[in-house]
């Protein structure tokens, strides 16, 4: 790739336009190449404009919390050549699963294990987004620190398994969702779900968990304002889990209710 | 905590591990990140693209050098590179998975246009030349690539990324005669 080719990419480059390997190219290029260096700064300034441009949202009060709770008690300082956001787009995606779990992944589903002898005990620790503020402010336990920080951990691999789930109820917003997070051999599943209604005040979201043919109550989902709650459930790799769902009960149960959402192994 | 600190001041100290810095960035650059990230992949999934662009940078901390830019524009530009690599990873045939973000390349261009919030942006855009326009704003907030550009707009890949580079270039000319400055 010459120079002037390179040079004819370099506004792709700034608006993240191009191929993996035209971005590849121009990250190696400009490496040594100060010409294009100056250039792709002077294009970066009308990118900064752009992006400065959209209407100014502030961003949730739980995203503060949770990004203070998974940053790195010391950032890595990864010796050798300065990498770009668009050169490691060639890389191995490191896209923390939550937010591959957004868009789902159903089609590409990971097969569960079915052959589990032994049924975990299940400890169930239910965190609201408030509860994990409120954690994080005030760190008056650190075993419980250490536990919420275990399973944040187990969200921010990129080895974890994040099955969707969807909507089961027409009474939810269409764009009611959940995630199901877990990783074998690693004892902490994590169950999320978002833009759930308020439960009526005798209602309650459960989380089911079908395994060797037998349906156990993970523990309740506290939903807080904004309809967001998750479930940390500790004990268990959720290997021999074969279906997770969502449920709105009304009352102590020992089979699930109306299910609202549901994950299931293919 | 450091109201009055540069970010390449609070850069140094995030770097030696102070989370109270972490907390400092975070609060200075959250709106611009999540504002652009809303507007690409939409509210549901601008969070978690913002909280992993963040974790991004906080572990790839030799990634960023304060000599070569201003810390927002770097984090924009992982926010606006992790938007996109995930429009491109799920719009061509994963309707499931879209049903949670909007598509941002399906609304007109005017539409876009008129949705941002400054003027002199607005202004500068409706200067270039309605080619230019078109592709620029829906490869940058559209998400679009070269490719998806050509087979949108029914043109030749080269001609979409000499609109892509024209338009680019005239736009930062219009803006710096503008007096618009980079990003703070």
């Amino acid at each position: 790739v010459t120079h002037d080719e390179i040079r004819d990419l370099l506004a792709g480059y700034a608006i993240d336009a191009l191929t993996a390997e035209e971005t590849s190219a121009v990250a190696e290029h400009l490496a040594s190449c100060p010409d294009c260096s100056s250039e792709l700064a002077s294009l970066q300034v009308a990118v900064d404009a752009l992006a400065g441009a959209v209407p100014q949202l502030p961003a949730p009060e739980r995203l503060r919390a949770r990004l203070l709770l998974d940053a790195p008690e010391a950032p890595t300082i990864a010796y050798g050549a300065p990498t770009t956001p668009h050169a490691r787009r060639s890389r191995r995606a490191s896209l923390p699963a939550r937010l591959t779990a957004i868009v789902g992944n159903v089609g590409t589903r990971q097969l569960m294990r079915r052959a589990m002898s032994v049924a975990a005990v299940l400890l169930v620790v239910a965190l609201s987004a408030t509860t994990l503020s409120a954690l994080s402010a005030v760190r008056h336990s650190q075993d419980e620190l250490l536990r919420d920080r275990a399973a944040l951990g187990l969200l921010t691999s990129t080895e974890t398994t994040n099955d969707l789930l969807t909507r089961q109820a027409d009474s939810l917003p269409a764009d009611a969702h959940g995630h199901w997070f877990h990783r074998p051999e690693v004892m902490t599943q994590v169950v999320v779900g978002e833009r759930l209604p308020q439960p009526g005040a005798s209602q309650r979201y459960v989380v089911w968990m079908q395994q060797a043919g037998s349906w156990i109550a993970a523990g309740e989902l506290p939903v807080d304002a904004t309809g967001y709650g998750r479930l940390v459930v500790l004990g268990s790799d959720g290997s021999a889990v074969r279906t997770v769902v969502i449920t709105l009960e009304t009352g102590p149960a020992s089979q699930p209710g109306p299910t609202v959402l549901l994950a299931s192994s293919p | 905590m450091p109201e009055g600190m540069e970010d390449t001041q609070l850069w140094a100290q995030v770097v030696r591990g102070d989370r109270d810095a972490i907390a400092a960035l975070y609060d200075r650059h959250a709106t611009a990140a999540y504002s652009l990230a809303a507007r690409l992949v939409g509210w549901a999934a601008a969070e978690d693209v913002v909280h992993d662009a963040f974790l991004v940078v906080l572990r790839n901390a030799a990634a960023y050098d304060p000599a070569r830019g201003a810390f927002r524009s770097w984090l924009l530009r992982v926010v606006h590179n992790r938007c996109v690599n995930l429009l491109r990873r799920y719009r061509p045939e994963n309707e499931e998975a879209l049903q949670y973000m909007r598509d941002p390349a399906e609304q007109p261009v005017e539409t876009i246009i008129a949705g941002l919030a400054s003027a002199e942006v607005r202004a500068a855009l409706e200067e270039l030349s309605p080619d230019q326009r078109e592709a620029l704003v829906l490869a940058y907030y559209g998400g679009l690539s070269h490719s998806e550009l050509a087979q949108r707009l029914e043109l030749p890949l080269g001609t979409v990324k000499s609109r892509v580079r024209r338009g680019l270039l005239a736009l930062r000319d219009l803006l710096d005669t503008r007096g618009v400055e980079a990003v703070p």
